[in-house]
């Protein structure tokens, strides 16, 4: 029976699977990515939106599809036009460089959130060092060096638990709200809309990264992938998220001086679907820890481009412990100032790419 | 096969918290109520005496297993902090069933302010239903007695939740009060309840059944504590209070419960709820006209012959009569809010329309939409 599926030849087959093989671990480092998109938009500008933008968060985080596919495509633009050995020469491993601090940052942002979820909800008055040396270390032993993977392989078992229960529970809390909520349409405006979906803009840097990263591999292989499906995903959950919020509690009843933890505090007491709340706050939690692994192998796949260093996590994870130390107010004004600027900081990267990348074909033409 | 034993083992050992001494160092409280004055703010609690017996010396008001505590304060903090120094245990919120506040008590604050800093309580048990009461809060949890098992938290949960599905209550929660106080989207209805202390059984006038406040019930019982009626609260903290009757039909309008026992002429209806009602604003001459179209099926009894004349329209006014009651108050229980807010593009717009001045004003249209059926007919 296996004769009737072999193609002509054993060379062709063993292509074939070597081709499936990468587009498989494309996949998986996608799919991490798209969890990575989606825990930094969560922990931030999701919630950072309802308030600001009010009614119209939910389609304005819609908007946010249109900067993240485009800075997909000049990531697989710059990708095409990289050399083969590109991460030898020195400009393009300092850009590797700079998204290990990027990386960096997201895994800052994912401890410091899964800790004020923890305190506020499943260990209140436990203190936050404790916490974040726990997640730190259990994160950086549990991801040694000699398998990157890992976080990606946990992301990509765990996808479809993820959107099963944010749909499941948006589908539990829905109907106890009241579609009246999600009027005036346009919210605080047009340009509040807009300000707020290029400020949420910032969480989608690393639609830019994956191409980069693996601009080695076969284009076949990538378009086998379709590595843009995760960030799309986690894009259009974002925005159900926020619509199933806004559905619940008016938008214009938290003012900006709520915090993450308290908005979503406000969310899960407003429901009377208790069980609905629980299985979002576990499932957030989970996010956020495979979410900093995620990013901390990202990180360390960068450095290893880098500075041809493989390094273990574990020292990552526990830099990222005195950011989620600072108190929860100072740390989430910084980074709400910092992280949108992610975003330009990754165009520029990716047009420094494609600059390096004009000026190499030009060295090799001449030495041609 | 022995590390994912090891496992799961490992993943069991937080089960192992309940083996701690915490529930005896800590009170749970059931109740919590709130009376407001000139003077300043008293709060009392209500909760479980675990030793089974009423403590020397504390006003527990005849009850055999139930503290009642008080402390007063010039405002909240401070009835607060005297109440947490004079109890020998941590005060825990997170079994909290009822909120009783004294109507009295809106003379002097809005419901907002006091909300607001009871709902900073640490752990507060949101999903606690909050009751307006005629009398001090502090007399009325003092009566409050389990009438039926031993449990005050589990005798609060069904009571309430019995008089929420027969429609007599409105039965809204703190968080959801806190929510439509929040917003001009509408209005929250709230429970209304009394002691009743005439322990009578002197028949009623005439009129619909249940057509009285909580604490005036022709009836004698155990339980002095009456959750019948409700409490309409208007966006600048005017207030009616409903008839059991007025919630019942509120009920039918949503749909929860969907059914209404009324009296018309000599005879009884029941009036079932049959579709979704549906709300519309029309603009004549720069005023409103707020229209519900409610679709129903009204029941009669075969032993009665065919249905009088003109039950419809008994239906329409009366519904008319409870939609004024509310308008009155600036109380938009129904949400036509929600639907005015459509047809602004912002929330700016919306604001500047000034709905509350518009609802307070507005004609009101109630076109029931009947059909008549026997009981027990299909």
């Amino acid at each position: 029976m296996n004769k009737l599926f072999q193609t002509a030849t054993p060379v062709h087959d063993e292509k074939q699977s070597d081709l499936s093989r990468r587009a498989d671990h494309m996949r998986e480092g996608a799919i991490m990515l798209g969890m990575t998109v989606f825990s930094q938009l969560l922990a931030f500008s999701a919630l950072y939106m309802l308030p600001v933008a009010a009614t119209s968060a939910w389609w304005g985080a819609l908007l946010l599809i249109v900067p993240a596919l485009l800075l997909w495509g000049f990531g697989m633009l710059a990708a095409r036009g990289m050399p083969q050995n590109a991460f030898e020469r020195a400009p393009y491993r300092v850009i590797a460089g700079v998204l290990a601090v990027l990386f960096l940052s997201d895994m800052a942002v994912d401890l410091l959130a899964m800790i004020e979820l923890t305190c506020a909800f499943i260990l209140p008055g436990t203190p936050r060092f404790w916490l974040a040396m726990i997640a730190a270390i259990a994160v950086g032993v549990g991801t040694p060096y000699k398998a990157p993977d890992a976080a990606s392989r946990t992301a990509r078992f765990l996808r479809w638990f993820f959107i099963g229960s944010f749909v499941f529970c948006a589908a539990t809390v829905m109907p106890q709200g009241e579609t009246g909520y999600l009027f005036p349409w346009a919210g605080y405006g047009v340009r509040h809309t807009l300000r707020c979906a290029a400020l949420g803009g910032g969480g989608c840097w690393t639609a830019a990264v994956l191409p980069l990263l693996s601009h080695a591999e076969p284009r076949q292989a990538a378009r086998q992938a379709r590595t843009w499906l995760p960030q799309l995903v986690a894009v259009f959950m974002i925005a159900l998220l926020l619509l199933c919020c806004a559905y619940v509690l008016p938008a214009t009843s938290l003012g900006e001086r709520w915090g993450f933890v308290l908005r979503l505090q406000m969310l899960m007491n407003i429901s009377p679907s208790t069980l609905a709340w629980s299985l979002m706050l576990i499932t957030e939690l989970l996010l956020f820890l495979v979410a900093f692994a995620g990013s901390g192998s990202f990180l360390c796949a960068c450095v290893k481009r880098a500075a041809k260093l493989r390094v273990p996590l574990l020292p990552f994870a526990l830099l990222c412990v005195p950011l989620a130390l600072i108190g929860a107010d100072i740390a989430e004004k910084a980074l709400m100032a910092v992280l949108p600027l992610r975003y330009p900081i990754a165009v520029l990267l990716v047009g420094m790419i494609l600059i390096f990348n004009a000026f190499a074909r030009k060295k090799e033409g001449k030495a041609a | 096969m022995k590390r994912a034993l090891c496992a799961l083992l490992c993943a069991l050992l937080p089960l192992l918290c309940g083996c701690s001494d915490g529930l005896d160092l800590s009170l749970m409280i059931i109740s919590m109520g709130v009376d407001v004055t000139e003077n300043g703010v008293v709060a009392t609690i209500k909760a479980p005496d675990y030793t089974g017996k009423s403590a020397a010396g504390q006003d527990d008001g005849g009850g055999q297993e139930y503290l009642t505590l008080s402390a007063a304060g010039v405002d909240w903090p401070h009835a607060l902090a005297a109440l947490s120094g004079s109890t020998p245990r941590a005060l825990r919120f997170s079994q909290l069933r009822e909120v009783v506040i004294s109507l009295d008590s809106l003379q002097t604050v809005r419901l907002q302010d006091i909300l607001s800093q009871v709902g900073q309580l640490q752990n507060i048990r949101s999903q606690a239903v909050l009751v307006l009461c005629r009398d001090d809060a502090r007399t009325f949890l003092q009566q409050q007695q389990p009438q039926i098992g031993k449990r005050l938290s589990k005798y609060l949960d069904a009571t309430l939740e019995n008089y929420d599905q027969q429609g007599y209550i409105p039965s809204t929660t703190l968080a959801a009060v806190l929510r439509d106080l929040s917003g001009s989207w509408r209005a929250p209805l709230i429970t209304y309840a009394s002691l009743n202390v005439y322990d009578n059984l002197d028949a009623p006038q005439p009129g619909q059944p249940l057509d009285v406040e909580g604490g005036d019930l022709p009836r004698q019982g155990a339980s002095t504590a009456e959750y019948v009626g409700g409490v309409a609260i208007g966006a600048n903290g005017d207030y009616t209070i409903l008839t059991g009757y007025e919630v019942q039909l509120y009920h039918l309008i949503i749909g929860e419960p969907q059914s209404l026992f009324f009296a018309f002429g000599d005879r009884y209806y029941s009036a079932k709820w049959k579709k979704p009602h549906r709300l519309r604003i029309e603009e004549k001459d720069s005023r409103s006209v707020l229209t519900l179209e409610l679709p129903v099926i009204i029941e009669y009894s075969i032993f009665s012959g065919e249905p009088e004349a003109g039950v419809t329209a008994f239906l329409e006014a009366e519904i008319s009569g409870l939609m004024h009651k509310l308008q009155s108050v600036d109380c938009d229980a129904l949400g036509f809010g929600s639907v005015a807010a459509r047809r602004f593009a912002t929330l700016y717009e919306w604001n500047a329309y000034g709905w509350h001045d518009r609802y307070r004003e507005a004609d009101i249209v109630v076109e029931v939409k009947a059909q008549m059926r026997q009981a027990g007919r299909l």
